[in-house]
């Protein structure tokens, strides 16, 4: 991995296989999801990723319905949906194997500047531009007609050869987790209910 | 697309399959995960860049066509611009892609 953790180990068996069951950001797989742990939510970020290893790092934070409704209406960004009570550092195998994991007691400042989003950062590039859309200043709330938006192609759809309707459908959800039997870490930080 | 270095290699054009990640996909899954997201604008990677700043600090960008393989639309609610790229086999994926002129980066 690119970043060293500062934190204190947990036991990897408490998080279960962090499946997603919501996928907010998709780019070659689930990037940005909604997982359960201990039957409750958490928002899981991939923060690093070793090929090599076949391990990823997740960043790992307790999140509710509020938080995700603010997260998916732009209201809140991707660092502040992280910035939550606790935070876990995940490395999970390519098999979904949880191998190691970590309390981060600094929360997101224990996390190097590349390895999380920039701030303000917000889930899509369509509410960032209505974000703009809505500032003071913005030609289209002064009353102008905002400026056509087509900043560059960078793929001719026209010349090359579509794929028939049925891949263009949404990803499919994610699988069902098992219980996991195993108790709670033992600190009050995560056996509490951090959702609220 | 993001990378870490201009010229772009090969391993930033590495499919899942060809990481061996998601071995276990199924559906729509167990086909895209052997292509390369890309995205049609210049918008959707930049932010793209600032969501996952450890991708790299470029933005390339690349002309294909049908001789480089196959292109689908593949959006999802908070994703619409974003496709996937099954690269035929022999392509080399890195040699078409070049830095875009407009860009600053990140981290």
């Amino acid at each position: 991995m690119n970043w060293n953790v500062d934190g204190e180990p947990i036991a990897p068996e408490w998080l279960g296989e962090l499946a997603p069951v919501e996928t907010l950001y998709e780019f070659d797989g689930p990037r940005i999801y909604v997982a359960r742990v201990q039957n409750r939510p958490v928002i899981v970020y991939e923060s690093d990723a070793d090929d090599e290893r076949a391990v990823r790092r997740l960043l790992v934070a307790p999140t509710n319905e509020k938080i995700l409704d603010a997260l998916k209406a732009g209201a809140r960004s991707l660092l502040e949906a992280l910035n939550q009570p606790w935070l876990h550092a995940v490395d999970q195998a390519f098999d979904h194997r949880v191998v190691a994991a970590w309390h981060l007691p600094k929360g997101l400042s224990s996390v190097p500047e590349p390895f999380k989003p920039v701030a303000g950062t917000l889930l899509s590039v369509e509410l960032e531009q209505e974000r703009r859309s809505n500032e003071p200043d913005s030609p289209s709330r002064a009353g102008f007609a905002p400026g056509v938006a087509v900043l560059q192609l960078y793929i001719n759809t026209e010349t090359i050869e579509k794929i028939p309707e049925a891949a263009n459908k949404a990803p499919s959800p994610g699988k069902t987790e098992a219980p996991n039997p195993w108790p709670p870490h033992g600190s009050d930080t995560e056996s509490s209910p951090p959702f609220h | 697309m993001v990378c870490k270095t201009i010229p772009c290699v090969s391993a930033d054009f590495l499919t899942q399959a060809e990481r061996n990640r998601a071995i276990d996909a199924t559906s729509e899954g167990a086909c895209t995960r052997h292509g390369l997201s890309v995205f049609s604008t210049y918008a959707s990677c930049e932010h793209q860049q600032r969501a996952f700043s450890r991708l790299g600090r470029y933005i390339v960008r690349a002309r294909l066509s049908a001789e480089h393989g196959m292109l689908a639309e593949t959006p999802s609610t908070r994703n619409p611009r974003h496709h996937t790229w099954w690269p035929y086999l022999g392509v080399q994926r890195e040699a078409l892609f070049a830095a875009h002129e407009e860009q600053g980066g990140v981290g």
